[in-house]
């Protein structure tokens, strides 16, 4: 009977071998040599001979692996191609397993100045501090089935899981991303970016979305992160200096109450208290709808203006980056809480803490589902007048819309606590956008 | 006459064109001297020629780069000598560097901030060796490795070759490797470098890029208007225009001093040392562009750019929060991540396993005179 077991196991692999790294077409019984396709197995592997095989001619190329758990040594580079994939057995199948690498930057794999990237199949564990894979200027590139993991909360752990940064149609989907010490999947100065059906779970942020033209994100569940979703835009940054056209809809953001175990440093992330469902910041242009908040105990969604990432920042630095919330639509939302856990001390235990302390012992105790920040910082020397959110929630959320100015002094000024009071007709609906260099299917 | 030929017969089947022809030559010259018996005639000595589409070459031998005794880096004509004003620090590697430029091409000027134009077939050749005592070379040095550049006809290529313990010659390695080196300082300070990491070919690009393209670094005007190391009376710049390899040059070049240079202002100190050790990835078009530090001479920008009071992108800095504090080193992550030797903290993160004193010294003074 184990030896049945042990062979169905062994032909099921098999199979899984078949599948992930042959032609499905290819019905010749005797493969002819694929020159485009380098396969690997574990009993077999070489990092040197993939990396040789990456160095000598990666355009057009497939690496394949099988099942199994590949040791690397070292980042893997690809820069300067044109169409490359990089696929395993399965997501939980194929292990790039980044524990004992030397690499200074301590990334897994760092693409850079390519087109047409598909990763799939694979996950990238351990990566020393680095990011699990970072992706700088790419046009097209899909993520598909693919996982970054540490083991556990660590402030050792990799800043960023998923890292495609200054790209064109990006793709994030059925990925899985666990224990980044910032955002286990981020999307930085991208155009045309879809974030849809991915997992996030033990990480600071589930998902960031930093300075974006065109982003969707849907269908993704952020589960017993500190905080769920970050919608923002940082400023310094060339590419794209304010982020707009954010749809974010059909996702479930659940018990995000986790203890932020960053450490206290130089990243907005590690300033983030526990028990944030979605928060944005200095963003324009973003429609939130058809979400789930569940028992996200400090907010479920929170809106601030930039003063509350960086209190130094000067407003009139840069009279491109979109200092304020803009032209924010949140409608057909729904929102339960008391069913986690407040995380007090978690709360305190963060700079951006006090706030949600502030505001909860004003309001009877009580977490508000919804809480926006006025962004009248004329106290501190901002000339910006902020336009007023569109909120229209049948489910009416607990509310408060306050004023934040002076949150370090300890006081939180309430403006209103019905959210019918922003609910002015029509607000920004997005029309969504085609992708222009579709990244290809994983195949 | 012939045991010096014959030093370069085993490269033979690795000559083509008109370095094979040279080579029949000298051989036919050499095989009527001895016949002959008269004194040797020295051969008259030609320009270096190598077929591109031969490149890489297994060994660094084959290219022909150097005569004599190959390791004493001695160039064959067509390989130009050359230093750097401001340089790169590699764990305190001394290096040696050589541009070969095909016969009869030119180097062209673009501007004092862009490396020059390189004719197609140009290898630029950057040796890397520690001396066992910089103070007294006569005591000798190893070479471990030498980088080659090489101008495709479509894009730069980078190629690695690490030497032999006997010093003998070099093999291409694609894939990398770390080795134990050691020298005594300038100062009399013994530096240790447990693991000095020969970087994968795959690596070479991470640095060299700028605009989607692989490209060199350091032979820009600016950094090369300068004096020979042999000759320092002999400004670099001007012996190449003198000899028709370089062409379009500008008479009044900016030079990027050398920081070395103890009497500079210790903010222009400091900008010449970030440029020439930071600013390959963090400028415009650089590896590290999405950061939006960009810290090349020449940029001119915002304060929020040149990393004052800058939030850093992509790096959990404990403890600190801005790229730089101006008149405050310690609370200015830039200071702090050359001063770290692990990852993610170490900066920059290739070439650097252990930390520069010198270079670690001019930033904190850099940062305490920023206002």
């Amino acid at each position: 009977m184990k030896t049945f077991k042990l062979l169905s196991f062994l032909f099921l692999i098999g199979l899984i071998g078949i599948t992930s790294c042959k032609d499905d077409d290819d019905t010749d019984p005797v493969d002819p040599v694929d020159p485009n396709l380098f396969t690997y197995e574990e009993a077999t592997w070489s990092e040197d001979e993939f990396i040789t095989q990456l160095t000598v001619d990666p355009n057009g190329k497939t690496f394949c692996f099988g099942a199994g758990t590949f040791i690397f040594t070292n980042t893997i580079p690809l820069a300067d191609i044109s169409g490359l994939t990089l696929k395993g057995a399965g997501r939980e199948a194929t292990i790039f397993d980044f524990s004992n690498s030397t690499s200074t930057s301590g990334e897994g794999i760092a693409a850079i100045d390519s087109d047409n990237l598909v990763f799939c199949n694979f996950t990238v564990k351990n990566t020393n501090g680095g990011n699990g894979i970072t992706a700088r200027n790419i046009k097209g590139i899909r993520f598909n089935e693919v996982g970054v993991e540490w083991p556990a909360s660590s402030e050792d752990n990799g800043t960023y899981g998923i890292y495609p940064v200054e790209s064109d149609d990006v793709i994030v989907e059925n990925c899985y991303a666990q224990a980044a010490i910032d955002a286990g999947i981020y999307s930085g100065q991208n155009k045309r970016v879809i974030l849809r059906n991915n997992r996030m779970t033990l990480n600071v942020f589930g998902m960031e979305v930093e300075n974006n033209i065109d982003a969707e994100v849907y269908g993704n569940e952020f589960f017993e992160n500190t905080a769920g979703l970050l919608v923002y835009d940082l400023a310094g940054v060339e590419r794209i200096k304010s982020g707009e056209r954010t749809k974010i809809y059909n996702n479930t953001f659940t018990n995000n109450n986790q203890t932020n175990f960053a450490e206290l440093g130089s990243t907005f992330a590690a300033d983030v208290p526990p028990g944030i469902g979605m928060l944005f910041s200095a963003t324009s242009y973003i429609e939130i709808t058809n979400n789930t908040f569940v028992d996200n105990e400090s907010v479920s969604l929170l809106g601030v203006a930039y003063f509350l990432v960086d209190q130094n920042y000067n407003p009139l630095d840069d009279l491109e980056f979109t200092f304020n919330n803009f032209a924010v639509n949140i409608h057909d939302n729904t929102y339960t809480k008391g069913g986690g856990v407040y995380n007090q001390a978690g709360v305190l235990d963060r700079p951006a803490g006090p706030l949600i302390e502030i505001v909860r012992n004003q309001n009877g105790g009580e977490s508000p589902h919804i809480m926006l920040d006025d962004q009248d910082y004329s106290a501190a020397g901002s000339p910006f007048v902020a336009a007023d959110p569109v909120i229209n929630e049948p489910s009416n959320p607990d509310f408060i819309w306050a004023n934040f100015a002076e949150a370090g002094s300890g006081v939180v000024t309430f403006t209103s606590t019905d959210e019918n009071d922003f609910n002015t007709g029509d607000g920004y609906v997005n029309e969504g956008f085609e992708l222009v260099d579709t990244p290809d299917e994983c195949n | 006459m012939l045991p010096a030929l014959f030093i370069k017969a085993h490269n033979l089947r690795m000559m083509t064109g008109k370095y094979w022809i040279v080579f029949t030559m000298l051989l036919i010259i050499s095989m009527g001297c001895e016949k002959e018996d008269n004194p040797p005639i020295e051969p008259v000595e030609t320009h270096l020629a190598i077929d591109l589409a031969q490149v890489p070459f297994a060994n660094l031998s084959d290219y022909g780069f150097f005569k004599n005794d190959i390791k004493t880096l001695t160039p064959a004509i067509g390989v130009n000598p050359y230093t750097l004003s401001a340089t790169a620090f590699s764990d305190y590697a001394s290096k040696e560097r050589f541009v070969y430029l095909p016969e009869g091409t030119v180097m062209e000027y673009e501007n004092d901030f862009a490396v020059l134009d390189f004719p197609v077939g140009t290898i630029i050749i950057k040796n890397f060796l520690f001396y066992v005592d910089e103070r007294d070379t006569s005591l000798g040095r190893t070479i471990i490795e030498t980088r080659l550049l090489v101008r495709k006809e479509d894009k730069w290529k980078p190629y690695s070759y690490k030497w032999n313990d006997a010093q003998t010659d070099a093999t291409r390695l694609i894939v990398g490797s770390t080795v134990a080196a050691s020298t005594i300082l300038m100062n009399g300070e013994t530096k240790e470098i447990p693991a000095y990491v020969i970087p994968r070919e795959i690596d070479c690009r991470t640095c060299h890029n700028l605009n989607e393209k692989m490209s060199p670094i350091g032979p820009k005007p600016s950094n090369l208007n300068r004096g020979f190391v042999s000759n320092p009376s002999v400004n670099q710049l001007g012996h190449w225009a003198g000899n028709g390899i370089l062409s379009g040059m500008s008479n009044n070049i900016t030079t990027i001093p050398d920081y070395h240079d103890e009497t500079l202002d210790p903010v222009i100190r400091g900008k010449a040392y970030l440029d020439s050790n930071c600013a390959y990835c963090h400028r415009q078009g650089g590896t590290a562009n999405a950061n939006g530090l960009y810290i090349n001479w020449d940029h001119q920008g915002t304060d929020i750019n040149a990393g004052i009071y800058k939030i850093p992108t992509n790096f959990n800095a404990p403890n600190l929060q801005y790229d730089i504090v101006p008149g405050n080193p310690d609370e200015s992550i830039m200071l702090y991540r050359m001063t770290q030797t692990t990852t993610p903290a170490i900066m920059p993160q290739l070439g650097r396993s252990v930390n520069h004193d010198l270079g670690i010294e001019i930033i904190r003074n850099y940062i305490l005179n920023l206002e």
